[in-house]
């Protein structure tokens, strides 16, 4: 079975490990750490960059706030009319037919006949 | 954790910081140059990392291994740092001034060019054992995966190097 990765040729590994031992051992010589009033400045720079940048996204919370405050508000108000309400005219008067609110009384009727019966007869 | 400004430390919290500072950036940065292959960088990220070190000085002084964390911010830095490498990272640029220090070896710079031809995890688990001096364990660890997935990672990587360097030697 082949393998999928090639075997490590043993001059070039041994480069490989000869450069990384090198550069451990030595790169570290080339770079020097600065002073550390450096970093201390640095530092303040840090803390005072926090601090602005906390102040305008506090700002910018309060804008964006306000403004939905503002629209919420304008929106619960009823809209203006577009055109002005028409007076009421001193003219109108109630309709003479108009449907009262009190029902009718009810109409009590007693059937008379068209020939009434005599109450008493007398007999011939 | 608590931030701590900067000039309240106690007098000898500052000393015993600078000792450790002095003892560990030349180091870290060295290895960080390698993962990052680009010098600035690798001196931003260690810069920054040591000052989030100084303003936690109080509680981090404490840590068995304060460098250890260092390292590990100074790594997180680097990674995200990797991938926005082009914008508003440079805008945190160091403020020191440019000091005149020694050039890289041509062998060192040979290593390092070679390095980024690694993919970025085989990069971090090579500088990580064998510039950083951290075991397959400790590599690990500090990856979240299995020893074996570091010694695979290690094994591809020294043969891409010395793939790499070897062709390097035929183009010259």
């Amino acid at each position: 079975m082949t393998s999928l990765t090639p075997d490590l040729d043993p001059e070039a590994d041994r480069r490989v490990a000869r450069l990384l031992t090198a550069y451990r051992e030595t790169a570290n010589l080339s770079f020097v750490a600065p002073p550390v009033e450096t970093l201390v400045a640095r530092a303040g720079g840090s803390t005072v960059r926090r601090v602005v940048l906390a102040g305008v996204a506090a700002t910018v919370m309060a804008v964006v706030a306000g403004g939905l405050m503002l629209a919420l508000s304008m929106r619960q108000q009823p809209p203006p009319p577009l055109t002005p309400a028409p007076s009421p005219s001193p003219t109108i008067s109630e309709p003479t037919n108009a449907p009262s609110l009190v029902p009718p009384a009810p109409v009590l009727q007693t059937h008379v006949p068209a020939n009434p019966v005599p109450l008493s007869r007398t007999p011939r | 954790m608590r931030a701590v400004r900067p000039d309240s430390h106690p007098d000898d919290e500052r000393g015993e910081f600078e000792s450790f500072y002095q003892a560990s950036y030349s180091r870290l940065a060295s290895q960080l140059h390698a993962y990052l292959g680009d010098r600035a960088e690798a001196e931003d990220v260690v810069q920054e990392a040591f000052v989030r070190a100084w303003q936690r000085w109080s509680g981090i002084g404490r840590y068995n291994d304060p460098a250890a964390w260092v390292r590990r911010v100074a790594w997180n830095l680097a990674t995200s740092r990797l991938r926005r490498l082009t914008v508003a990272a440079r805008m945190l640029r160091r403020h020191a001034d440019p000091q005149v220090v020694p050039e890289l070896g041509p062998d060192h710079v040979a290593l390092v060019a070679a390095l980024r031809t690694l993919s970025d995890r085989h990069r971090r688990a090579v500088v990580l054992h064998y510039l950083a001096d951290l075991s397959v364990a400790e590599v690990a660890d500090d990856l979240g995966v299995s020893r074996g997935t570091v010694l695979s990672w290690l094994h591809r990587g020294r043969i891409r190097l010395a793939a790499h360097l070897m062709s390097d030697d035929h183009r010259r």
